[in-house]
C-alpha cells in the first residue's frame, strides 16, 4: 500500500483553475478536492506562489474575476497585422509597380506612335506640295516642250523654275516646322483622337497634354471642369459638406469600433451579470457586517448560530491557517461543528482528531465532540 | 475547422500560436494561466490593481517573446517571464516573505517520468523518505501515506500550514534529487 502511495508522490496534474483556486480559497471543497489540490501544490511552484499571492488579499477573487482576456485584442491584431501586412504589402508594391510600369509603356508606345503618325502626314504634306512644284514644271516642261523656244529661253525659263522652287522649297522649311505645329490644326481629327488616350496614362500625360491639347480643347476638358464644378457646386455641397467632416470621422471611427465593439460587448454582459447579481449579496453582506464583530472567529460563530455554515467555514479559513495556536484549534473546533452541521461528519471527525493528537486547549472539547459525533453517528445508523 | 485549444498541451498551443500565429492557442493559454500569474503578482505588488496591470503587461510582452524565444517547456519560461518582469520593474514592488522566495525558487515542476512507477526506485524513495529530517519525514507520511490535508497535518503536528507545505515541497525536491543522482549510476 506504502509502495503504491510512494509511486504516486511524484504524480503531474494540470494546474488550478479559476473556480478551483475560488473554491479552495472558500474552504468549500471537500476533503479529496482538498487534498488533490495540495498534492498538486506541493509540486507546482507557479499554483503555490499563486495561492500565496491570493491568501494575503482579500479582494484576491474579486480581481482574478475581473481578469479577462479583452485586453489581449488589440496587441493580438497588431502582431498579426505585421505578419500579414508584410506579404500584403509585397503584394501591394509589386502590383503598382507592374500596373504603373504598363501605362508608361503604353503611353509610349501611344506617343510613339503619335509622332510617328505625324511624321507620316509631314512626309504625306511635304511629298503632295513637292509634287505640286514638280507638276507645275512638269506643266512648264511640257508647254516648254509644246512651245518650241530657244534653248537659252528655255534655260531662263527654267532658271527661275529653279530659283522658285528654292524659294518655295525654302519658303516651306519655314513653314516645316509649322506643319508639324499646324499640324493638328490641318489633322486635327489625327491628334484629338490620341489626346484622350493619352490621358489614359496618369503621371506622364501631364507633360504629353501640354503640347498636344489645344487650349480650346483643354477647356473643355478636366481643368475647367473640375473648379466648375467646385465653385458651382459650393452653395450645394455646402449643407452636404457640413455633415462630411462629421460623417468622415464615424467611417473611421466606425472602421476602429469594431475591434472595441466586440470587446466592449464582450465587456457589457460579463460586468452586467456581475454587477447584477453583486448588488444582491452586497447588501446581506453589509448587513452582515454590520450585526457580526470585526473578529473573524466571532463572526464565524456568530454564523454558524445562524446555520449559515458555509459561510462561517470560509470565515474560518483562514483563522484555522493562523500561527496562534489556540485560536486556530479555536477555528478548527467550530470549523468541525459546521462540517456536523452540514451532515459531513468524517471531516468533523477528522479535524477533531487531530486537535486530539495535538493536545491543547481545545483537547478535551474536542475529545467530547468526538464521542457525541460517534453517538450521532451510530444513532443516524440504528 | 477550429481546433478545441483546451485539449491541447501547453507546448502545442505555444508552437500552433508562434508558427502559425493562431490567437486562439494564446487566449488559452492565458485562460490557463493568467489568473495564476495574477496570483503571483499578488506576492510583489502594494495593491491588487499594480497586480493587475502587471499581469496584463506580462502578458502582452509574450504575444512577442513567444514568436521568437524558444520554449521547450511553458511552465518554467512563463515563471521565468514573470520573474523577470517584476525584476525589471522593481519600483512598484514590495519584499516578499524570505521563506518563500526560498522555498519557491528550489522548487521544481514535475515531469513525466515513467521510472518512478518502477518497484525498485519505489523502494528507494521511500529509503530516502525514511533519511529525511524529521519535520520533513513526518509531514511527508501523513500527506502522501495517510492522506491527510495540510491543514489537518498542522494540527497534528503543530506546525502552520505554511510551514507544512514547506516541509512536504522541500522534503521531495530533496528526495527527486536523490533519486536523480541515483538513477544515473544505475542507469547511465
Amino acid at each position: 500500500m506504502i509502495k503504491e502511495d510512494v509511486k504516486h508522490i511524484f504524480d503531474r496534474s494540470a494546474c488550478l483553475t479559476k473556480k478551483q483556486i475560488e473554491t479552495y480559497l472558500a474552504g468549500n471543497m471537500i476533503t479529496e478536492e482538498v487534498y488533490a489540490v495540495e498534492h498538486h501544490i506541493n509540486g507546482c511552484p507557479l499554483c503555490s506562489m499563486a495561492l500565496d499571492g491570493m491568501q494575503l488579499r482579500k479582494d484576491a477573487l474579486e480581481v482574478v474575476g475581473q481578469l479577462n482576456a479583452d485586453f489581449l485584442q488589440a496587441p493580438l491584431d497588431a502582431a498579426a497585422q505585421p505578419a500579414q501586412s508584410a506579404t500584403s504589402a509585397y503584394l501591394k508594391n509589386l502590383k503598382p509597380k507592374e500596373v504603373a510600369g504598363k501605362p508608361l509603356m503604353t503611353g509610349l508606345k501611344l506617343l510613339g506612335g503619335i509622332a510617328a503618325c505625324a511624321g507620316i502626314l509631314w512626309f504625306v504634306q511635304k511629298a503632295s506640295k513637292d509634287k505640286a512644284p514638280e507638276t507645275n514644271r512638269e506643266e512648264e516642261v511640257v508647254t516648254v516642250a509644246t512651245a518650241p523656244q530657244t534653248e537659252e529661253q528655255s534655260v531662263v525659263v527654267e532658271e527661275p523654275l529653279m530659283a522658285e522652287t528654292p524659294t518655295e522649297v525654302v519658303e516651306e522649311p519655314v513653314p516645316q516646322p509649322q506643319p508639324v505645329t499646324s499640324a493638328p490644326a490641318t489633322a486635327q481629327p489625327a491628334v484629338t483622337t490620341p489626346a484622350p488616350t493619352v490621358k489614359i496614362g496618369p503621371p506622364p500625360p501631364a507633360d504629353v497634354k501640354k503640347p498636344t491639347v489645344p487650349p480650346a480643347t483643354t477647356a473643355k476638358t478636366p481643368v475647367p471642369a473640375k473648379p466648375a464644378p467646385v465653385t458651382a457646386a459650393k452653395p450645394v455641397l455646402t449643407p452636404p459638406l457640413k455633415p462630411n467632416p462629421v460623417a468622415t470621422p464615424p467611417p473611421v471611427v466606425r472602421e476602429e469600433e469594431p475591434r472595441p465593439q466586440p470587446v466592449a460587448k464582450q465587456e457589457e454582459p460579463r460586468p452586467q451579470p456581475k454587477e447584477e447579481p453583486k448588488p444582491p449579496p452586497p447588501s446581506p453582506k453589509k448587513e452582515e457586517a454590520e450585526e457580526l464583530p470585526s473578529d473573524p472567529l466571532a463572526a464565524g460563530r456568530a454564523l454558524m448560530e445562524k446555520r449559515n455554515y458555509n459561510a462561517a467555514i470560509g470565515k474560518m479559513r483562514n483563522e484555522m491557517r493562523s500561527n496562534n495556536k489556540a485560536r486556530r484549534q479555536e477555528a478548527v473546533m467550530l470549523v468541525a461543528r459546521c462540517y456536523q452541521g452540514l451532515g459531513n461528519k468524517e471531516r468533523a471527525k477528522e479535524l477533531l482528531s487531530s486537535i486530539v493528537d495535538e493536545g491543547g486547549p481545545e483537547k478535551k472539547n474536542a475529545k467530547k465532540m468526538l464521542k457525541e459525533v460517534d453517538k450521532n453517528a451510530v444513532k443516524g445508523d440504528e | 475547422m477550429v481546433p478545441d485549444y483546451r485539449r491541447l498541451l501547453d507546448e502545442e498551443l505555444v508552437r500552433r500560436y508562434a508558427e502559425k500565429g493562431e490567437q486562439g492557442a494564446f487566449l488559452a493559454l492565458f485562460e490557463r494561466y493568467g489568473h495564476i500569474a495574477l496570483g503571483i503578482c499578488f506576492n510583489h505588488y502594494s495593491s491588487s490593481q499594480l497586480a493587475k496591470e502587471a499581469t496584463q503587461k506580462i502578458f502582452i510582452k509574450m504575444i512577442e517573446d513567444m514568436r521568437t524565444a524558444t520554449i521547450d517547456k511553458f511552465k518554467p519560461w512563463l515563471l521565468k517571464s514573470i520573474n523577470n518582469y517584476i525584476a525589471w520593474n522593481s519600483t512598484n514592488t514590495v519584499p516578499v516573505k524570505q521563506n518563500r522566495i526560498i522555498a519557491h525558487s528550489q522548487l521544481e515542476f514535475e515531469e513525466v517520468d515513467s521510472r518512478y512507477e518502477d518497484d525498485n526506485v519505489a523502494d528507494l524513495i521511500y529509503t530516502i523518505i525514511q533519511r529525511l529530517e524529521r519535520d520533513q519525514k513526518e509531514c511527508i507520511e501523513l500527506f502522501y501515506f495517510n492522506r491527510k490535508d495540510h491543514i489537518l497535518i498542522a494540527n497534528a503536528t503543530g506546525h502552520t500550514p505554511e510551514q507544512v507545505k514547506g516541509y512536504i515541497q522541500k522534503g521531495k525536491i530533496f528526495i527527486k534529487h536523490k533519486v536523480q543522482e541515483a538513477l544515473r549510476h544505475v542507469r547511465p
